[in-house]
């Protein structure tokens, strides 16, 4: 642990200049050395990168959602290859369209299942490098999937600063995880309606995930509508939504 | 670097098959190169089903008739994409060709590596180099993706008090409030849970035997290049 300990206060920054330049001096000599302190650079580097391994997460759900349909799709052709007779052919094939239409649409929960994924943000990790104060905290502990506590770090901090829409914003999201869906929607509301927001686009999406969470169809189909009618990073998805909506 | 010599001496089958796929996009051009790119930077799901469906095809044929299984198919379609992140996210990234081609040529080095990794000898169908110039723009990330992918997945294993502790430190959190968030006796008990989370990380790691098949055992030198 002696090692481990050494080398994570080089990298961090908290060891002092003449310790330092004694790792500086081992590290230009010692090439044993040199390679664990790369590894845990490298490690600290991976922890680091949410990005990455939020974006491998959706490819990953990406790929299983077509490779699913990708399967469906050659189970239907291995039956119709074995039809005799052109008519029952034609039989199976309308009611394999059909049903291919029934199972598009798919419920309102079907849906937010499917496309409600966590806000995903830097801005905690940014903004601790400047400050550490418990709203940042709480920031972050949202991120990290702690959602009781920084529930309760921001209902205390809502009581006070009542206006501050990103710390609303993410009580909202706090409350979505704590399944508080009532109380997410009144706050996702609330920064919605206040256009000089920066989370007003996000709780628009939000929102429309809650009502499609609660069955409330048409409220939900309300804010797809106006999402799909912006350019925004959620405008793809709000159109595909909308197509798989129950009429 | 010994990948270099593999891509110079072969390729594989996939590419005719995935000629063919390019042609079709630039009928259809459905999202320009920039915006397809803007799309999967920010982890849009509607940009990303569209790159499945435009690619996943010829990247599967590809692995299928070169000795891979569905699974890998979907993993080293996933891990290309992955590795266009990380290019992408790099501020001198310039996509030079079509998107699919790029897709395609991450792919069939991933592929490569992955073969080479599990020191497999692969037959081959034809000849054809035009895909080295970008897969040699790419070996460096594909390498260093393989090694980040392993140390966060053994990351993922960690208990979830070692996975906080570790985070909080290095997002430069104080550590009395990491001592106070996590309910520990004292500052000098977080920092001692902090190494020992560390340790236990890379003893996870070390002990991988996809950390071995990265070369981490043996001098990379004294390897066999398996010839293909």
């Amino acid at each position: 642990m002696k090692k481990t300990k050494m080398i994570e206060t080089y990298l961090d920054g908290s060891m002092d200049i003449s310790e330092r330049k004694k790792i500086e001096v081992l590290l230009s000599k010692d090439k044993k050395f040199y390679d664990e302190l790369e590894i845990h650079r490298d490690i600290n580097e991976s922890i680091s990168d949410d990005e990455v391994f939020e974006f491998r997460k959706i490819v990953a759900s990406v790929i299983n959602n077509n490779n699913k349909g990708m399967k469906k799709d050659d189970q239907k052709s291995k039956i119709i290859r074995y039809i005799k007779y052109p008519v029952a052919a034609s039989i199976l094939l309308l009611i394999g369209l059909s049903l291919i239409q029934i199972f598009s649409l798919k419920s309102s929960n079907d849906l937010y299942l499917k496309y409600y994924k966590p806000y995903q943000t830097d801005i905690a990790t940014r903004s601790l490098k400047v400050s550490s104060d418990k709203i940042q905290l709480s920031y972050l502990l949202y991120q990290e999937g702690n959602y009781e506590t920084s529930f309760e770090l921001l209902r205390n901090y809502i009581e006070k600063k009542f206006n501050n829409q990103t710390a609303r914003f993410y009580y909202g999201m706090n409350a979505i995880e704590l399944e508080k869906y009532d109380l997410a929607i009144s706050e996702l509301i609330i920064v919605e309606q206040d256009p000089s927001s920066p989370f007003s686009l996000h709780a628009r999406w939000y929102l429309a995930m809650m009502y499609l969470k609660t069955e409330q169809t048409n409220e939900a189909k309300k804010y797809l509508a106006i999402l799909s009618g912006e350019e925004s990073m959620y405008s793809e998805r709000a159109r595909m939504i909308l197509k798989k909506l129950k009429p | 670097m010994e990948l270099n010599n593999i891509i110079e001496n072969h390729s594989f089958e996939g590419y005719y098959l995935h000629n063919k796929r390019i042609n079709k996009l630039n009928q259809n051009n459905k999202y320009p190169g920039k915006e397809l790119l803007r799309g999967i930077i920010n982890n849009d799901a509607g940009i990303l089903d569209y790159v499945y469906k435009e690619n996943f095809r010829a990247v599967r044929h590809l692995i299928i008739t070169n000795s891979g299984t569905e699974e890998d198919a979907s993993d080293i379609f996933q891990e290309s994409l992955v590795v266009l992140f990380r290019k992408i996210r790099d501020k001198n990234f310039e996509l030079t060709s079509s998107l699919n081609t790029f897709i395609y040529s991450i792919a069939r080095l991933t592929w490569l590596k992955e073969l080479e990794n599990r020191n497999k000898r692969v037959e081959f169908v034809d000849t054809d180099d035009s895909f080295q110039d970008k897969e040699l723009e790419v070996i460096d990330v594909i390498e260093r993706n393989e090694k980040l992918r392993l140390y966060r997945e053994k990351f993922e294993e960690l208990s979830d008090n070692c996975k906080k502790v570790l985070r909080m430190f290095l997002n430069s959190i104080p550590i009395k409030e990491i001592t106070k968030t996590m309910g520990y006796s004292s500052d000098q008990h977080t920092k001692n849970r902090r190494f020992r989370c560390k340790k236990s990380l890379i003893s996870k790691i070390r002990k991988s035997s996809k950390y071995k098949e990265l070369g981490n055992e043996k001098n990379k030198d004294d390897r066999d290049i398996p010839r293909w």
